[in-house]
């Protein structure tokens, strides 16, 4: 188990690396840095001497160290438009996208896990056909406009959530809804074609031989075995529920990363939008690493 | 002595796209207790199919149709679906073909052997630990503590067979059903597993019924035997009885084109010729009748009659001579 964790884990640092050397290059290669601070009105002297100030006259490599000392220092820059902080300006917002991310991810488990699992045992059925549309809808329906559609029903008819913003908790409701309604259809085929498949094997007759409760088979020995793969879909799930808020974010006035990446975007604010791209790809380097770890503690064919 | 094990005119219907698969035809079988039978047959005449309903674990669709299974003296064919899990695993046991797959692999050998106990006994974990180990031990697995801790995917094929052998024994049942036990194992561990299914069978005094289409391995364990073709017993009787005497063809041609040491060496085996019949028809006379020598219109047509002697009975209107196998 240590030494699958230690291949795992010197396997997401190798992946981290290329990832900080491409958001590094992002910035470089997508305009003259220099220029752009210097602004539009600037002429050519004065943009020289922001390009020696900033070290931007520097080579490449020797620059790219630098930024990466900056970083582990927790140093990401500063935003041309708040003239403050990257590092401050996303933390501030963080915890708003983190907490959406989790109330739909376990929302959508909630949700996929069990209508999953009912699909496998009358699939087939009306059940199992309700459940497909269910998802296919789902994976079909653009989240903005179903955004709109709750907000109209719930927040402008009935008036029972707030119309925007994330102050309160019932704010993150609607938001919550619709992210999770993204994540939800492929979680639950995942665990429909986990579940059907463990149904029909060898050991599941064994356990329905021993003499086991519906209960123990379904639970303990089928369930087990089916979400082996889930657990590894969930965490790219999660990954992409917090990278894939910008959406959400900006219709419900959220003011969390995804609503900050966006008005970066708009105001060609680079540092801001680097560091977003390098932390979110750090964030699923991450992910990825523990879901690694995960499976292998559900898996124990993995551990070798 | 009543048998432990009753079947009467068991019936298997599994089906298919336009029909059905007449699996298992009007099966009688039975068992006394700390007796072994062996189901012998070719894939597809039903003998696992027969084995799947006593325990009630055929496939979804599959329909099961019996006068009675008497189990006991229980008639297990009107159980319900917990009555039945009762008796699973804890008055009998079973073993199958696959040792590979059996076993969950997320799940210590250990859990797994444990479980049966505790849900059928009620006992602790430090109970039911010990009696795993115990029956590792009686399994002939060395080092039960270690193998306990270990998952599936850690040991071999005959071990893992071992370990599914000791999980049927966890409770004591009277009757142990081997589903082909060791069909998907090495040589060398078939004899071994057979040897100690054989030697488990003496000492604990329980009733097995070994399916299989190795009459090698029927020659060594049997103590009855049934002989399947298509979805019926055509013959069955003592080990002794069959062996010496066959009285079906189709027992006759099986027994034909089995090697025997010894005894014609450089000649080819005899094969039976033809095809198994397609279960999807109903066969009105006798299934073997295409390929056999010695039918006529009447065997195609039916009825076929059915000889009961004392420890032999078989259906053919031709059965072969009392000495016939001495003429081969």
């Amino acid at each position: 188990m240590a030494r699958y964790a230690m291949q795992r884990f010197i396997l997401a640092l190798a992946v981290a690396v290329a990832v900080s050397i491409i958001s590094f290059a992002i910035l470089r290669v997508s305009t003259d840095l220099a220029q752009a601070l210097a602004g539009e009105a600037a002429n050519q002297e004065e943009v020289e001497q922001i390009r020696i100030a900033y070290g931007l006259d520097r080579p490449l490599y020797v620059q790219y160290f630098a930024w990466l000392g900056d970083i582990a220092r927790g140093d990401f820059g500063e935003s041309y438009y708040f003239r403050e902080p990257v590092a401050g300006l996303i933390l501030d917002r963080l915890p708003l996208t983190f907490t959406l991310a989790g109330m739909s991810l376990l929302l959508a488990l909630i949700i996929a896990l069990p209508l999953g699992v009912l699909a496998a045992l009358h699939h087939n059925s009306w059940i199992d056909r309700l459940c497909l549309g269910i998802a296919v809808v789902g994976q079909a329906m653009p989240s903005f406009w179903f955004a709109l559609m709750l907000i109209f029903v719930f927040a402008v008819t009935l008036q029972v959530v707030p119309l925007s913003g994330g102050d309160t908790w019932q704010g993150l409701i609607l938001p919550a809804v619709v992210l999770a309604y993204y994540a939800t259809p492929a979680i639950m085929r995942l665990t429909r074609a986990g579940m059907i498949e463990v149904l029909a094997s060898d050991y599941i007759r064994t356990a329905r031989a021993k003499g086991l409760s519906s209960a123990s088979i379904l639970v303990k020995h089928a369930l087990r075995n089916a979400v082996m793969p889930v657990v590894a879909l969930a965490a790219v799930k999660f990954g992409f529920l917090l990278g894939g808020s910008t959406i959400v974010e900006t219709v419900f006035a959220l003011d969390g990363i995804g609503y900050l990446s966006w008005e970066s975007i708009q105001r060609a604010d680079f540092p801001v939008v680097q560091s977003i791209v390098l932390l979110f790809s750090l964030i699923f380097v991450f992910l990825t690493f523990a879901s690694d770890i995960l499976n292998a503690w559900v898996d124990p064919r993995v551990r070798v | 002595m009543a048998a432990l094990l009753d079947i009467r005119n068991l019936h298997v219907r599994i089906p298919v796209g336009f029909g059905h698969v007449h699996a298992v035809r009007g099966v009688n079988l039975s068992v006394e207790a700390g007796q072994t039978l062996c189901v012998v047959g070719e894939s597809g005449s039903g003998k696992s199919m027969s084995a799947l309903s006593v325990m009630n674990l055929l496939p979804p669709r599959a329909m099961r149709d019996a006068d009675r299974i008497l189990f006991d003296g229980v008639d297990i064919a009107q159980l319900g679906p917990r009555q039945m899990a009762e008796l699973r695993g804890n008055r009998i046991g079973m073993v199958f073909q696959e040792p590979m797959t059996s076993l969950n692999p997320a799940y210590t050998v250990g859990n797994q052997l444990m479980e049966v106990h505790r849900r059928h006994r009620g006992s602790s974990r430090s109970a039911a630990w010990a009696r795993a180990a115990e029956l590792l031990e009686l399994v002939g697995i060395s080092n039960p503590e270690m193998r306990l801790r270990q998952y599936p995917h850690q040991l071999s094929g005959g071990l893992r067979q071992r370990v599914m052998i000791a999980m049927a024994l966890m409770c004591e049942p009277g009757l142990l059903i081997a589903d082909e036990p060791t069909s998907a194992l090495d040589v060398t561990i078939q004899v071994q597993i057979l040897r100690l299914l054989r030697d488990l069978q003496r000492r604990l005094g329980i009733a097995v019924v070994l399916i299989t289409h190795d009459l090698g391995v029927v020659a060594r364990v049997a103590d009855t035997v049934a002989i399947m073709y298509a979805g019926q017993v055509v013959e069955t009787g003592s080990a002794r009885a069959v062996f010496a005497s066959p009285r079906h063809p189709y027992t006759n041609g099986l027994l034909r084109s089995m090697p025997k040491p010894g005894n014609g060496r450089g000649e080819p085996l005899q094969a039976i010729p033809g095809t198994v019949p397609s279960l999807l028809e109903t066969i009105p006379g006798c299934a073997f009748a295409e390929r056999c020598a010695r039918a006529d219109e009447a065997c195609r047509v039916g009825p076929i009659a059915t000889t009961i002697e004392e420890r032999h009975s078989f259906s053919c209107n031709h059965p072969a001579d009392i000495r016939a196998r001495e003429e081969v």
